[in-house]
Protein backbone atom coordinates (compact mmCIF):
# COMPACT_ATOMS: atom_id res chain seq x y z
CA UNK A 1 0.00 0.00 0.00
CA UNK A 2 1.41 3.86 -0.76
CA UNK A 3 1.96 6.37 1.71
CA UNK A 4 -1.06 8.53 0.29
CA UNK A 5 -3.39 5.86 1.38
CA UNK A 6 -2.23 5.13 4.27
CA UNK A 7 -2.45 8.58 5.28
CA UNK A 8 -5.53 8.75 4.18
CA UNK A 9 -6.40 5.54 6.09
CA UNK A 10 -4.87 6.88 9.01
CA UNK A 11 -7.45 9.73 9.32
CA UNK A 12 -10.09 8.31 8.59
CA UNK A 13 -10.10 5.81 11.24
CA UNK A 14 -9.46 9.07 13.46
CA UNK A 15 -12.05 11.00 11.99
CA UNK A 16 -15.13 9.94 14.30
CA UNK A 17 -13.51 9.93 17.28
CA UNK A 18 -11.82 13.84 16.45
CA UNK A 19 -14.89 14.99 14.93
CA UNK A 20 -17.22 14.28 17.86
CA UNK A 21 -14.16 14.85 20.50
CA UNK A 22 -13.66 18.89 19.08
CA UNK A 23 -17.06 19.74 18.52
CA UNK A 24 -18.04 18.89 21.98
CA UNK A 25 -15.41 18.89 23.85
CA UNK A 26 -12.06 21.02 22.24
CA UNK A 27 -14.81 23.95 21.09
CA UNK A 28 -17.11 23.85 23.96
CA UNK A 29 -14.05 24.20 26.37
CA UNK A 30 -12.43 27.21 24.11
CA UNK A 31 -16.17 28.71 23.67
CA UNK A 32 -15.91 29.00 27.87
CA UNK A 33 -12.64 31.51 27.82
CA UNK A 34 -14.05 32.89 25.34
CA UNK A 35 -17.62 33.71 26.67
CA UNK A 36 -16.34 34.40 29.87
CA UNK A 37 -15.49 37.91 28.46
CA UNK A 38 -18.79 39.10 28.31
CA UNK A 39 -22.27 39.84 29.65
CA UNK A 40 -23.96 37.31 28.40
CA UNK A 41 -27.85 36.66 30.19
CA UNK A 42 -28.29 33.40 28.06
CA UNK A 43 -32.26 33.19 28.65
CA UNK A 44 -32.51 36.34 26.47
CA UNK A 45 -31.84 36.35 23.08
CA UNK A 46 -30.42 39.60 23.14
CA UNK A 47 -26.64 40.80 22.20
CA UNK A 48 -23.80 39.34 24.51
CA UNK A 49 -21.81 42.56 26.05
CA UNK A 50 -18.05 42.91 25.80
CA UNK A 51 -17.01 43.28 29.03
CA UNK A 52 -13.02 41.96 28.68
CA UNK A 53 -12.13 40.91 32.59
CA UNK A 54 -14.89 42.30 34.63
CA UNK A 55 -16.19 38.59 35.08
CA UNK A 56 -12.98 37.56 36.39
CA UNK A 57 -12.01 41.09 38.76
CA UNK A 58 -15.98 39.86 40.00
CA UNK A 59 -14.57 36.69 40.40
CA UNK A 60 -11.51 37.16 42.47
CA UNK A 61 -13.45 39.25 44.40
CA UNK A 62 -16.34 36.72 45.05
CA UNK A 63 -16.04 35.50 48.61
CA UNK A 64 -18.51 32.76 47.54
CA UNK A 65 -15.86 31.40 44.94
CA UNK A 66 -13.51 31.52 47.27
CA UNK A 67 -15.49 29.98 50.07
CA UNK A 68 -16.25 26.90 47.72
CA UNK A 69 -12.96 26.88 46.60
CA UNK A 70 -11.77 25.98 50.51
CA UNK A 71 -14.51 23.42 50.81
CA UNK A 72 -12.99 21.88 47.63
CA UNK A 73 -10.04 21.69 49.26
CA UNK A 74 -11.28 20.20 52.17
CA UNK A 75 -13.24 17.48 50.47
CA UNK A 76 -9.82 16.82 48.48
CA UNK A 77 -7.73 16.54 52.10
CA UNK A 78 -10.57 14.38 53.44
CA UNK A 79 -10.90 12.17 50.89
CA UNK A 80 -7.30 11.33 51.40
CA UNK A 81 -7.03 11.42 54.63
CA UNK A 82 -10.27 9.35 55.43
CA UNK A 83 -10.92 7.14 52.14
CA UNK A 84 -7.36 5.96 51.30
CA UNK A 85 -6.41 4.80 55.16
CA UNK A 86 -9.53 3.28 55.57
CA UNK A 87 -9.40 1.60 51.95
CA UNK A 88 -5.89 0.52 52.93
CA UNK A 89 -6.97 -1.03 56.60
CA UNK A 90 -9.81 -3.18 54.64
CA UNK A 91 -7.65 -4.19 52.21
CA UNK A 92 -5.49 -5.42 55.12
CA UNK A 93 -8.05 -7.00 56.27
CA UNK A 94 -8.51 -8.66 53.24
CA UNK A 95 -5.32 -10.23 52.14
CA UNK A 96 -3.98 -13.49 53.36
CA UNK A 97 -6.12 -16.27 53.94
CA UNK A 98 -10.01 -14.90 54.78
CA UNK A 99 -12.90 -16.95 54.19
CA UNK A 100 -15.21 -15.62 51.83
CA UNK A 101 -13.16 -12.67 50.53
CA UNK A 102 -14.81 -12.73 47.20
CA UNK A 103 -18.04 -12.01 49.25
CA UNK A 104 -16.50 -9.05 50.91
CA UNK A 105 -14.98 -7.47 47.80
CA UNK A 106 -17.99 -7.23 46.23
CA UNK A 107 -20.11 -6.04 49.11
CA UNK A 108 -17.44 -3.16 49.78
CA UNK A 109 -17.71 -2.16 46.25
CA UNK A 110 -21.29 -1.56 45.67
CA UNK A 111 -21.86 1.75 46.20
CA UNK A 112 -19.50 2.82 43.46
CA UNK A 113 -22.00 1.08 40.85
CA UNK A 114 -25.31 3.09 42.71
CA UNK A 115 -26.30 6.16 40.88
CA UNK A 116 -25.52 9.34 43.02
CA UNK A 117 -28.82 10.24 42.33
CA UNK A 118 -30.08 6.91 44.80
CA UNK A 119 -27.54 7.45 47.35
CA UNK A 120 -28.39 10.78 47.57
CA UNK A 121 -31.84 10.56 48.40
CA UNK A 122 -31.33 7.55 51.08
CA UNK A 123 -28.51 9.08 52.91
CA UNK A 124 -30.38 12.79 52.94
CA UNK A 125 -33.44 10.28 54.74
CA UNK A 126 -30.78 9.16 56.96
CA UNK A 127 -29.83 12.37 58.15
CA UNK A 128 -33.40 14.01 58.82
CA UNK A 129 -34.78 15.17 62.18
CA UNK A 130 -37.81 15.08 63.29
CA UNK A 131 -40.72 12.63 63.72
CA UNK A 132 -38.51 9.71 62.29
CA UNK A 133 -35.46 10.98 63.55
CA UNK A 134 -32.72 9.82 60.78
CA UNK A 135 -30.60 6.85 61.75
CA UNK A 136 -27.84 8.75 61.65
CA UNK A 137 -29.57 11.77 64.57
CA UNK A 138 -31.04 8.27 66.13
CA UNK A 139 -27.01 6.94 66.40
CA UNK A 140 -26.00 10.53 67.88
CA UNK A 141 -28.96 10.26 70.41
CA UNK A 142 -28.35 6.98 71.57
CA UNK A 143 -24.60 7.54 71.87
CA UNK A 144 -25.54 10.50 74.38
CA UNK A 145 -24.41 13.22 71.33
CA UNK A 146 -26.22 16.17 70.85
CA UNK A 147 -27.53 15.76 67.58
CA UNK A 148 -28.46 19.20 65.45
CA UNK A 149 -31.76 20.13 66.01
CA UNK A 150 -32.62 20.76 61.69
CA UNK A 151 -30.83 17.61 61.32
CA UNK A 152 -27.33 17.15 60.10
CA UNK A 153 -27.60 18.43 56.14
CA UNK A 154 -29.56 21.45 57.98
CA UNK A 155 -26.90 22.37 60.73
CA UNK A 156 -24.26 24.73 58.67
CA UNK A 157 -21.43 23.32 60.92
CA UNK A 158 -22.31 19.79 60.52
CA UNK A 159 -23.61 20.25 56.58
CA UNK A 160 -20.17 19.48 55.02
CA UNK A 161 -18.83 17.03 57.39
CA UNK A 162 -22.04 15.15 56.35
CA UNK A 163 -22.01 15.46 52.73
CA UNK A 164 -18.34 14.45 52.95
CA UNK A 165 -18.57 11.43 54.97
CA UNK A 166 -21.44 10.11 52.26
CA UNK A 167 -18.53 10.65 49.57
CA UNK A 168 -16.09 8.81 51.95
CA UNK A 169 -18.07 5.97 51.94
CA UNK A 170 -18.95 5.65 48.54
CA UNK A 171 -15.14 5.80 47.44
CA UNK A 172 -14.02 3.62 50.21
CA UNK A 173 -14.40 0.23 48.01
CA UNK A 174 -13.06 1.77 44.51
CA UNK A 175 -9.88 2.46 46.66
CA UNK A 176 -10.07 -0.86 48.77
CA UNK A 177 -10.16 -2.89 45.06
CA UNK A 178 -7.28 -0.85 43.55
CA UNK A 179 -5.02 -1.81 46.92
CA UNK A 180 -6.23 -5.64 46.95
CA UNK A 181 -5.02 -5.74 43.53
CA UNK A 182 -1.76 -3.79 44.02
CA UNK A 183 -1.52 -6.17 47.36
CA UNK A 184 -1.91 -9.49 44.71
CA UNK A 185 0.96 -8.83 42.72
CA UNK A 186 3.54 -8.63 45.89
CA UNK A 187 5.38 -11.30 45.42
CA UNK A 188 4.78 -14.54 48.39
CA UNK A 189 8.76 -14.72 48.39
CA UNK A 190 9.41 -11.10 49.55
CA UNK A 191 6.58 -12.31 52.71
CA UNK A 192 8.33 -15.37 53.24
CA UNK A 193 11.71 -13.52 53.57
CA UNK A 194 10.75 -11.36 56.05
CA UNK A 195 8.89 -13.64 57.97
CA UNK A 196 12.11 -15.77 58.22
CA UNK A 197 13.71 -12.63 59.07
CA UNK A 198 11.05 -13.20 62.46
CA UNK A 199 8.54 -9.99 61.20
CA UNK A 200 5.19 -9.92 62.85
CA UNK A 201 2.05 -9.28 60.98
CA UNK A 202 2.47 -5.58 61.41
CA UNK A 203 6.11 -5.18 60.50
CA UNK A 204 4.84 -7.84 57.40
CA UNK A 205 1.85 -5.21 56.31
CA UNK A 206 4.94 -1.69 57.46
CA UNK A 207 7.94 -2.77 55.46
CA UNK A 208 6.49 -5.32 52.89
CA UNK A 209 3.42 -4.52 51.80
CA UNK A 210 3.23 -0.89 52.51
CA UNK A 211 6.49 0.23 50.28
CA UNK A 212 5.26 -2.55 47.67
CA UNK A 213 2.01 -0.40 47.08
CA UNK A 214 3.34 2.95 47.11
CA UNK A 215 2.90 3.34 43.25
CA UNK A 216 -0.86 1.97 43.47
CA UNK A 217 -1.52 4.54 46.43
CA UNK A 218 -0.05 7.41 44.14
CA UNK A 219 -2.76 6.32 41.62
CA UNK A 220 -5.28 6.29 44.27
CA UNK A 221 -4.03 9.74 45.78
CA UNK A 222 -4.03 10.92 42.13
CA UNK A 223 -7.61 10.57 41.28
CA UNK A 224 -8.84 11.46 44.71
CA UNK A 225 -7.67 14.62 43.89
CA UNK A 226 -8.69 15.15 40.46
CA UNK A 227 -12.10 13.61 41.32
CA UNK A 228 -12.41 15.67 44.42
CA UNK A 229 -11.68 19.14 42.43
CA UNK A 230 -14.45 18.19 39.97
CA UNK A 231 -16.74 16.85 42.64
CA UNK A 232 -20.75 17.57 41.71
CA UNK A 233 -23.46 15.69 42.05
CA UNK A 234 -24.26 14.34 45.62
CA UNK A 235 -23.96 18.06 46.89
CA UNK A 236 -25.74 19.30 44.45
CA UNK A 237 -28.59 16.80 44.45
CA UNK A 238 -28.10 16.64 48.53
CA UNK A 239 -27.93 20.51 49.96
CA UNK A 240 -27.84 22.59 46.52
CA UNK A 241 -24.49 23.95 48.00
CA UNK A 242 -26.68 25.04 51.28
CA UNK A 243 -27.94 25.07 53.54
CA UNK A 244 -27.89 28.98 53.29
CA UNK A 245 -24.99 31.09 52.86
CA UNK A 246 -22.77 28.24 51.13
CA UNK A 247 -21.68 26.10 53.64
CA UNK A 248 -21.70 22.94 51.28
CA UNK A 249 -21.17 24.79 47.79
CA UNK A 250 -18.50 23.65 45.67
CA UNK A 251 -16.70 24.94 42.49
CA UNK A 252 -18.94 23.20 40.30
CA UNK A 253 -22.46 23.45 42.09
CA UNK A 254 -21.38 27.30 42.18
CA UNK A 255 -20.65 27.70 38.79
CA UNK A 256 -24.42 25.14 38.02
CA UNK A 257 -26.06 27.78 40.04
CA UNK A 258 -24.87 30.95 38.38
CA UNK A 259 -24.38 29.73 34.97
CA UNK A 260 -27.80 27.51 34.07
CA UNK A 261 -29.93 27.85 36.56
CA UNK A 262 -29.48 31.53 37.05
CA UNK A 263 -28.67 31.87 33.19
CA UNK A 264 -26.13 33.87 33.77
CA UNK A 265 -23.66 32.74 31.03
CA UNK A 266 -20.68 35.26 31.22
CA UNK A 267 -19.91 35.66 34.90
CA UNK A 268 -20.81 31.74 34.88
CA UNK A 269 -18.37 30.67 32.55
CA UNK A 270 -15.62 32.81 34.36
CA UNK A 271 -16.64 30.49 37.58
CA UNK A 272 -15.73 27.70 35.46
CA UNK A 273 -12.74 28.63 33.80
CA UNK A 274 -11.91 29.37 37.63
CA UNK A 275 -12.29 26.23 38.54
CA UNK A 276 -10.74 24.34 35.33
CA UNK A 277 -7.81 26.57 35.71
CA UNK A 278 -7.15 25.38 39.39
CA UNK A 279 -7.81 21.90 38.84
CA UNK A 280 -5.23 21.98 35.91
CA UNK A 281 -2.98 23.76 38.44
CA UNK A 282 -3.46 20.96 40.80
CA UNK A 283 -2.79 18.12 38.63
CA UNK A 284 -0.03 19.31 36.54
CA UNK A 285 1.74 19.99 40.31
CA UNK A 286 1.05 16.41 41.32
CA UNK A 287 1.92 15.39 38.21
CA UNK A 288 5.32 17.24 38.63
CA UNK A 289 5.72 15.95 42.40
CA UNK A 290 5.52 12.43 40.88
CA UNK A 291 8.30 12.42 38.59
CA UNK A 292 10.82 14.66 41.32
CA UNK A 293 9.57 11.69 43.13
CA UNK A 294 11.00 9.27 40.48
CA UNK A 295 14.33 11.46 40.10
CA UNK A 296 14.89 11.39 43.61
CA UNK A 297 14.58 7.96 44.28
CA UNK A 298 17.33 7.78 40.99
CA UNK A 299 19.86 9.82 42.51
CA UNK A 300 19.67 7.94 46.36
CA UNK A 301 19.82 4.57 43.97
CA UNK A 302 22.39 4.99 41.61
CA UNK B 1 -7.06 -17.28 66.88
CA UNK B 2 -8.49 -14.25 68.71
CA UNK B 3 -6.87 -11.43 65.76
CA UNK B 4 -8.99 -13.69 63.12
CA UNK B 5 -11.98 -13.28 64.96
CA UNK B 6 -11.39 -9.80 65.44
CA UNK B 7 -10.81 -9.28 61.87
CA UNK B 8 -13.85 -11.36 60.80
CA UNK B 9 -15.69 -9.03 62.67
CA UNK B 10 -14.37 -6.18 61.57
CA UNK B 11 -15.50 -7.02 57.99
CA UNK B 12 -18.89 -7.98 59.00
CA UNK B 13 -19.44 -4.27 60.52
CA UNK B 14 -17.84 -2.78 56.98
CA UNK B 15 -20.02 -5.08 55.25
CA UNK B 16 -23.01 -3.49 57.04
CA UNK B 17 -22.05 -0.18 57.21
CA UNK B 18 -21.58 -0.49 53.01
CA UNK B 19 -25.05 -2.55 52.41
CA UNK B 20 -26.98 -0.95 54.61
CA UNK B 21 -28.84 2.01 53.39
CA UNK B 22 -29.62 0.02 50.39
CA UNK B 23 -30.89 -2.68 52.58
CA UNK B 24 -33.00 0.16 54.28
CA UNK B 25 -34.55 1.26 50.54
CA UNK B 26 -35.82 -1.99 49.77
CA UNK B 27 -37.65 -2.49 53.78
CA UNK B 28 -38.91 1.07 53.34
CA UNK B 29 -39.85 0.33 50.05
CA UNK B 30 -42.79 -2.45 50.96
CA UNK B 31 -44.05 -0.40 53.85
CA UNK B 32 -47.30 2.02 53.86
CA UNK B 33 -47.08 5.12 53.99
CA UNK B 34 -49.11 5.11 57.46
CA UNK B 35 -45.95 3.00 58.61
CA UNK B 36 -43.29 4.50 57.44
CA UNK B 37 -44.55 7.68 58.92
CA UNK B 38 -44.84 5.86 62.33
CA UNK B 39 -41.74 3.58 62.03
CA UNK B 40 -39.41 4.47 59.08
CA UNK B 41 -36.20 2.26 60.31
CA UNK B 42 -37.08 -1.08 61.63
CA UNK B 43 -38.32 -3.88 60.15
CA UNK B 44 -41.34 -3.56 57.92
CA UNK B 45 -44.50 -5.52 59.92
CA UNK B 46 -46.47 -6.16 57.29
CA UNK B 47 -45.42 -6.15 53.10
CA UNK B 48 -46.96 -4.61 50.70
CA UNK B 49 -46.51 -4.37 46.78
CA UNK B 50 -48.89 -1.18 46.19
CA UNK B 51 -45.44 1.26 45.94
CA UNK B 52 -44.45 -1.15 43.45
CA UNK B 53 -47.54 -1.09 41.37
CA UNK B 54 -47.67 2.69 41.67
CA UNK B 55 -44.48 3.01 40.57
CA UNK B 56 -44.49 1.08 37.49
CA UNK B 57 -48.23 1.45 36.54
CA UNK B 58 -48.79 5.29 37.47
CA UNK B 59 -45.64 7.33 36.62
CA UNK B 60 -43.28 7.81 34.15
CA UNK B 61 -41.11 5.39 35.09
CA UNK B 62 -41.36 2.71 32.43
CA UNK B 63 -40.66 5.47 30.33
CA UNK B 64 -37.37 6.68 32.28
CA UNK B 65 -36.30 2.88 31.85
CA UNK B 66 -36.48 2.61 28.15
CA UNK B 67 -35.05 6.44 27.49
CA UNK B 68 -31.90 4.87 29.57
CA UNK B 69 -31.90 2.11 27.59
CA UNK B 70 -31.80 3.80 24.70
CA UNK B 71 -29.46 6.52 25.27
CA UNK B 72 -27.27 4.30 27.39
CA UNK B 73 -26.80 1.63 24.50
CA UNK B 74 -26.71 4.33 21.73
CA UNK B 75 -23.53 6.02 23.31
CA UNK B 76 -21.76 2.87 24.17
CA UNK B 77 -22.06 1.44 21.05
CA UNK B 78 -20.68 4.72 18.96
CA UNK B 79 -17.97 5.02 21.70
CA UNK B 80 -16.68 1.40 20.98
CA UNK B 81 -16.76 1.73 17.51
CA UNK B 82 -15.36 5.32 17.44
CA UNK B 83 -12.41 4.61 19.95
CA UNK B 84 -11.46 1.34 18.93
CA UNK B 85 -10.83 3.00 15.06
CA UNK B 86 -8.72 5.64 16.90
CA UNK B 87 -7.10 3.41 19.71
CA UNK B 88 -5.84 1.09 16.98
CA UNK B 89 -3.94 4.03 14.70
CA UNK B 90 -2.55 5.54 18.17
CA UNK B 91 -0.73 1.92 19.24
CA UNK B 92 0.15 0.79 15.20
CA UNK B 93 0.55 3.36 13.12
CA UNK B 94 3.00 6.62 12.67
CA UNK B 95 1.91 10.01 12.03
CA UNK B 96 2.69 13.46 12.18
CA UNK B 97 1.06 14.99 15.28
CA UNK B 98 -0.06 11.49 17.01
CA UNK B 99 1.49 12.11 20.08
CA UNK B 100 0.02 15.36 20.05
CA UNK B 101 -3.76 14.40 19.43
CA UNK B 102 -2.92 11.45 21.79
CA UNK B 103 -2.28 13.69 24.41
CA UNK B 104 -5.16 16.05 23.42
CA UNK B 105 -7.17 12.83 23.83
CA UNK B 106 -5.85 12.39 27.63
CA UNK B 107 -6.75 15.74 29.07
CA UNK B 108 -10.04 14.53 28.49
CA UNK B 109 -9.29 12.57 31.61
CA UNK B 110 -8.35 15.30 33.44
CA UNK B 111 -10.68 18.10 33.15
CA UNK B 112 -13.90 19.15 35.14
CA UNK B 113 -17.08 18.48 32.95
CA UNK B 114 -18.22 21.51 34.14
CA UNK B 115 -16.53 23.67 32.31
CA UNK B 116 -18.33 22.87 28.56
CA UNK B 117 -22.19 22.93 29.97
CA UNK B 118 -23.09 26.34 29.27
CA UNK B 119 -21.38 25.92 25.73
CA UNK B 120 -22.95 22.93 25.13
CA UNK B 121 -26.48 24.26 25.86
CA UNK B 122 -25.56 26.98 23.12
CA UNK B 123 -24.43 24.65 21.19
CA UNK B 124 -26.99 22.09 20.89
CA UNK B 125 -29.34 25.16 20.75
CA UNK B 126 -28.14 26.66 17.58
CA UNK B 127 -28.42 22.61 16.45
CA UNK B 128 -31.76 22.60 17.42
CA UNK B 129 -30.97 19.09 19.43
CA UNK B 130 -31.53 20.95 23.31
CA UNK B 131 -33.72 18.60 24.98
CA UNK B 132 -33.46 15.67 22.31
CA UNK B 133 -31.92 12.06 22.98
CA UNK B 134 -29.36 13.25 20.27
CA UNK B 135 -27.67 15.93 22.72
CA UNK B 136 -27.02 13.75 25.46
CA UNK B 137 -25.84 10.66 23.41
CA UNK B 138 -23.04 13.08 21.46
CA UNK B 139 -21.92 14.81 24.59
CA UNK B 140 -21.64 11.07 26.51
CA UNK B 141 -20.27 9.66 23.34
CA UNK B 142 -17.15 12.78 23.55
CA UNK B 143 -17.13 12.21 27.17
CA UNK B 144 -16.18 8.27 26.97
CA UNK B 145 -13.53 8.90 24.53
CA UNK B 146 -10.60 9.39 26.31
CA UNK B 147 -11.03 6.56 28.84
CA UNK B 148 -12.09 4.28 25.75
CA UNK B 149 -8.94 5.09 23.56
CA UNK B 150 -6.39 5.03 26.29
CA UNK B 151 -7.55 1.55 27.37
CA UNK B 152 -7.71 0.11 23.81
CA UNK B 153 -4.70 2.03 22.95
CA UNK B 154 -2.62 0.36 25.26
CA UNK B 155 -4.43 -3.29 24.23
CA UNK B 156 -3.23 -2.96 20.49
CA UNK B 157 0.07 -1.94 21.60
CA UNK B 158 0.62 -5.11 23.17
CA UNK B 159 -0.42 -7.15 20.02
CA UNK B 160 2.92 -8.90 18.69
CA UNK B 161 4.23 -7.66 15.50
CA UNK B 162 4.41 -10.30 13.94
CA UNK B 163 0.05 -11.17 14.11
CA UNK B 164 -0.09 -7.91 12.24
CA UNK B 165 2.81 -8.50 9.99
CA UNK B 166 1.75 -12.19 9.06
CA UNK B 167 -1.56 -10.69 8.21
CA UNK B 168 -0.03 -7.99 5.84
CA UNK B 169 2.19 -10.32 4.23
CA UNK B 170 -0.98 -12.34 3.22
CA UNK B 171 -2.14 -9.24 1.49
CA UNK B 172 -4.72 -7.61 4.15
CA UNK B 173 -4.97 -3.78 4.59
CA UNK B 174 -5.04 -1.87 7.58
CA UNK B 175 -8.63 -1.99 7.62
CA UNK B 176 -9.21 -5.58 7.02
CA UNK B 177 -6.05 -5.90 9.65
CA UNK B 178 -7.89 -4.44 11.81
CA UNK B 179 -11.33 -5.73 11.65
CA UNK B 180 -10.51 -9.66 10.70
CA UNK B 181 -7.77 -9.23 13.07
CA UNK B 182 -7.04 -7.02 16.14
CA UNK B 183 -10.89 -6.48 16.57
CA UNK B 184 -11.39 -10.18 17.20
CA UNK B 185 -8.20 -10.21 19.74
CA UNK B 186 -9.05 -7.23 21.61
CA UNK B 187 -12.38 -8.51 22.46
CA UNK B 188 -11.35 -8.61 26.58
CA UNK B 189 -10.28 -4.53 26.02
CA UNK B 190 -14.05 -4.43 24.05
CA UNK B 191 -15.57 -5.92 27.19
CA UNK B 192 -13.74 -3.63 29.81
CA UNK B 193 -14.66 -0.44 27.88
CA UNK B 194 -18.16 -1.51 27.31
CA UNK B 195 -18.35 -2.07 31.02
CA UNK B 196 -16.56 1.05 32.21
CA UNK B 197 -18.74 2.87 30.08
CA UNK B 198 -21.94 1.22 30.14
CA UNK B 199 -22.16 1.94 34.51
CA UNK B 200 -20.93 5.14 33.96
CA UNK B 201 -23.47 6.29 31.76
CA UNK B 202 -26.40 4.45 33.34
CA UNK B 203 -25.61 6.48 36.18
CA UNK B 204 -24.79 9.53 34.76
CA UNK B 205 -26.75 12.57 36.25
CA UNK B 206 -25.47 16.19 35.38
CA UNK B 207 -25.66 16.02 31.72
CA UNK B 208 -28.77 14.66 31.60
CA UNK B 209 -29.84 17.35 34.23
CA UNK B 210 -28.64 20.10 31.40
CA UNK B 211 -29.65 19.50 28.17
CA UNK B 212 -32.87 17.19 28.92
CA UNK B 213 -35.98 19.59 29.77
CA UNK B 214 -38.89 17.62 28.59
CA UNK B 215 -40.10 15.98 31.52
CA UNK B 216 -40.81 12.69 29.36
CA UNK B 217 -37.09 12.00 28.04
CA UNK B 218 -35.33 12.01 31.57
CA UNK B 219 -33.28 8.83 31.73
CA UNK B 220 -33.33 6.83 35.26
CA UNK B 221 -31.09 9.39 37.32
CA UNK B 222 -32.97 12.40 36.10
CA UNK B 223 -36.67 11.01 36.24
CA UNK B 224 -35.80 9.56 39.74
CA UNK B 225 -34.36 13.30 41.24
CA UNK B 226 -37.61 14.50 39.34
CA UNK B 227 -39.69 12.26 40.66
CA UNK B 228 -38.62 12.79 44.41
CA UNK B 229 -39.01 16.68 43.69
CA UNK B 230 -42.20 15.63 43.38
CA UNK B 231 -43.57 12.81 45.48
CA UNK B 232 -40.50 12.85 48.03
CA UNK B 233 -42.58 13.49 50.90
CA UNK B 234 -44.16 9.80 50.20
CA UNK B 235 -40.65 8.42 51.44
CA UNK B 236 -42.50 4.64 50.90
CA UNK B 237 -43.18 5.48 47.51
CA UNK B 238 -39.82 7.34 46.38
CA UNK B 239 -37.76 3.97 48.20
CA UNK B 240 -39.47 2.09 45.72
CA UNK B 241 -39.04 4.27 42.80
CA UNK B 242 -35.79 3.68 43.69
CA UNK B 243 -35.37 0.29 44.23
CA UNK B 244 -36.74 -0.11 40.94
CA UNK B 245 -34.29 1.60 39.26
CA UNK B 246 -31.27 -0.01 40.78
CA UNK B 247 -32.57 -3.80 40.79
CA UNK B 248 -31.26 -4.52 37.00
CA UNK B 249 -27.49 -2.91 37.70
CA UNK B 250 -27.30 -4.81 41.16
CA UNK B 251 -28.31 -7.67 39.75
CA UNK B 252 -25.77 -7.17 36.87
CA UNK B 253 -23.39 -6.61 38.97
CA UNK B 254 -24.18 -9.86 41.61
CA UNK B 255 -23.92 -12.20 38.26
CA UNK B 256 -20.72 -10.52 36.89
CA UNK B 257 -19.06 -8.78 39.88
CA UNK B 258 -15.30 -9.84 38.75
CA UNK B 259 -15.76 -8.39 35.27
CA UNK B 260 -17.72 -5.17 36.43
CA UNK B 261 -15.18 -4.65 39.19
CA UNK B 262 -12.73 -4.90 36.44
CA UNK B 263 -14.16 -2.80 34.40
CA UNK B 264 -14.46 -0.08 36.56
CA UNK B 265 -11.06 0.06 37.86
CA UNK B 266 -9.32 -1.03 35.20
CA UNK B 267 -8.72 2.56 33.69
CA UNK B 268 -7.33 3.44 36.96
CA UNK B 269 -4.62 0.83 37.33
CA UNK B 270 -3.27 0.87 33.66
CA UNK B 271 -2.56 5.13 34.28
Amino acid sequence: MNRYSRRITVWLFLAPALAVYLAFVVAPILQSFFVSLFDWPTHALGPKRFVALDNYVRLVTDEVFWKALSHNVILLVMSLVIQLPLALFLAALLSGRVVARGFFRTVYFTPMILPSVVIALVWEQMYLPGVADGLIVKLFDSLGLPSPENGFLGDPRLALGAVILTISWRYVGFHMVLFLAGIGTISEDLYEAARIDGAGSWQLFRYVTLPSLLPVIRISAVLSIVGSLKYFDLVYIMTKGGPPEHVTELMTTYMYKIGIDQYNGGYGSAVAVGGFLVSMLVVTAVMGMRWHRRASVAETHP
Amino acid sequence: MISRILRYVLLLVFAVVALYPVFWMFTCAVKTQAEASVDKWGLPRSCTWQNFRNVLFESHFPRYILNSVIVTVSAVTLTLIAAALAGFVFARTRFRGRSLLFCLFLGGMMIPVHIVLIPLLKIFGTLKLYDTHAALVMSYVAFSLPVSIFILRGFFEGVPAQIEEAARIDGCSAPRVFWHVMLPLARPALAVVTIFNFVTLWNEFVFALTLLHTPGLSTIPLGMYEFSSERGTNVPLTCAALSISVVPMLLAYFLAQKHIIRGLTSGAIKE
